[in-house]
């Protein structure tokens, strides 16, 4: 029975089960999702944060952090069979939902932490959906490598 | 930021702050409706920051809010939250039903900013009255999307990166109407604490 597995917040989860679906919502937090050209091996990670700064928690979270987020979740797709050289990604979220002159942008520097960490691992980045003003309800279905993206309103794309 | 340490007793008094900070806002609300306000009891949950939006509704349904930070002695933040429901049922009674078209128009979105700015003076101005704090509201900002990308996404803007946080909730009705959104207030474990400090020490 294929499953419907949530990635909350700081998360990560790794299937090869055909048909299983890997699912978030995203505001400001990054969804990096990993593939293996050798299998249906998908991960995905739900960044919350760019950085550890001063005095902020390490947590029990595996992505918490952009950096390590990222080299968790290729660490977890090689123990369970993936060529590490035949990871590609693709991105979601990094939304800025206030516009301009409210809060920070923590979703612009999740997004450039997030993609830095995949360039120093040589992981291409084959489709991505960031930045914006909108959160995105984010669903990988595992075999295929399709990403559904909806936004509130029900539109939908598929990348 | 340092992680949240209440016990049962400090909470009980965050608990009964929100109350008369909502007792404000709702008497606020009863001008600003021209109609009597009903509030529930305020909630508190100290939960880890991934499931506070599961603990306030369906984390996909889509909602409008705004959000201002609260400045001053201390430092919180203050979120009206309604589901499109609500919005109907706020917008009902504040705009004529022959001008307005249904939707994120800007003229809805500034109406219920507004309302929030409202809220927010009201509570604010209690919580400072009862605690001797100085508190000053920003301005407001707002926003419509799902429920889980805004709440997760103003909690990482003030959390962080600590791993729980203490929400206050207060649900608000209008007379024979059904719900017309909800405040939530949230804080730093330092400004709880001072907030407790000061309310005890009256």
């Amino acid at each position: 029975m294929p499953k419907r597995i949530i990635v909350k917040m700081g998360d990560l989860a790794v299937s090869d089960q055909e048909g299983d679906i890997l699912t978030s919502v995203l505001g400001s937090c990054v969804g990096v999702i990993l593939f293996d050209r050798g299998s249906s091996l998908t991960g995905m990670a739900h960044i919350m944060l760019p950085e550890k700064g001063k005095g902020m928690s390490e947590g029990h979270r595996k992505a918490k952090y952009a950096a390590p987020g990222v080299l968790a979740l290729v660490r977890e797709m090689v123990e369970k069979g993936a060529r590490r050289q035949d990871l590609f990604a693709k991105l979601c979220g990094g939304a800025r939902l206030f516009g301009e002159n409210s809060l920070q942008n923590i979703g612009e520097r999740n997004i450039a932490m997030t993609r830095a960490a995949l360039r120093k691992l040589n992981i291409p980045i084959q489709a991505e959906r960031v930045g914006g003003e909108t959160g995105r309800n984010v669903s990988v279905e595992v075999g295929t490598g399709r990403v559904v993206i909806r936004v509130a309103g029900g539109q939908t794309e598929v990348i | 930021m340092s992680e949240i340490v209440l016990d049962e007793e400090e909470v009980d008094i965050l608990r009964e702050i929100a109350n008369i900070g909502s007792g404000h806002a709702a008497a606020s609300m009863e001008k600003w409706l021209e109609r009597d306000m009903v509030l529930e009891v305020p909630q508190a949950f100290l939960v880890p920051v991934e499931e506070v939006a599961e603990h306030i509704g369906d984390p996909l349904q889509t909602i409008i809010c705004v959000y201002t930070r609260v400045e001053g002695d201390i430092t919180g933040h203050l979120l009206y939250s309604l589901t499109l429901d609500d919005a109907k049922a706020l917008l009902d009674i504040l705009l004529d039903p022959e001008d307005r078209r249904w939707g994120f128009s800007p003229d809805n979105l500034s109406a219920i900013a507004e309302t929030g700015n409202i809220l927010f003076s009201a509570y604010i101005s209690a919580v400072s009255q009862i605690s001797g704090l100085e508190l000053v509201p920003g301005p407001p900002a707002c926003a419509a999307d799902m429920l889980e990308a805004v709440v997760n996404t103003v909690l990482l803007e003030i959390c962080e990166g600590s791993e729980h946080t203490l929400v206050l909730e207060t649900k608000f009705h209008g007379e024979g109407l059904s719900s017309v959104g909800y405040v939530l207030f949230l804080a730093e474990n330092e400004a709880l604490k001072r907030l407790v400090q000061r309310v005890e020490a009256d």
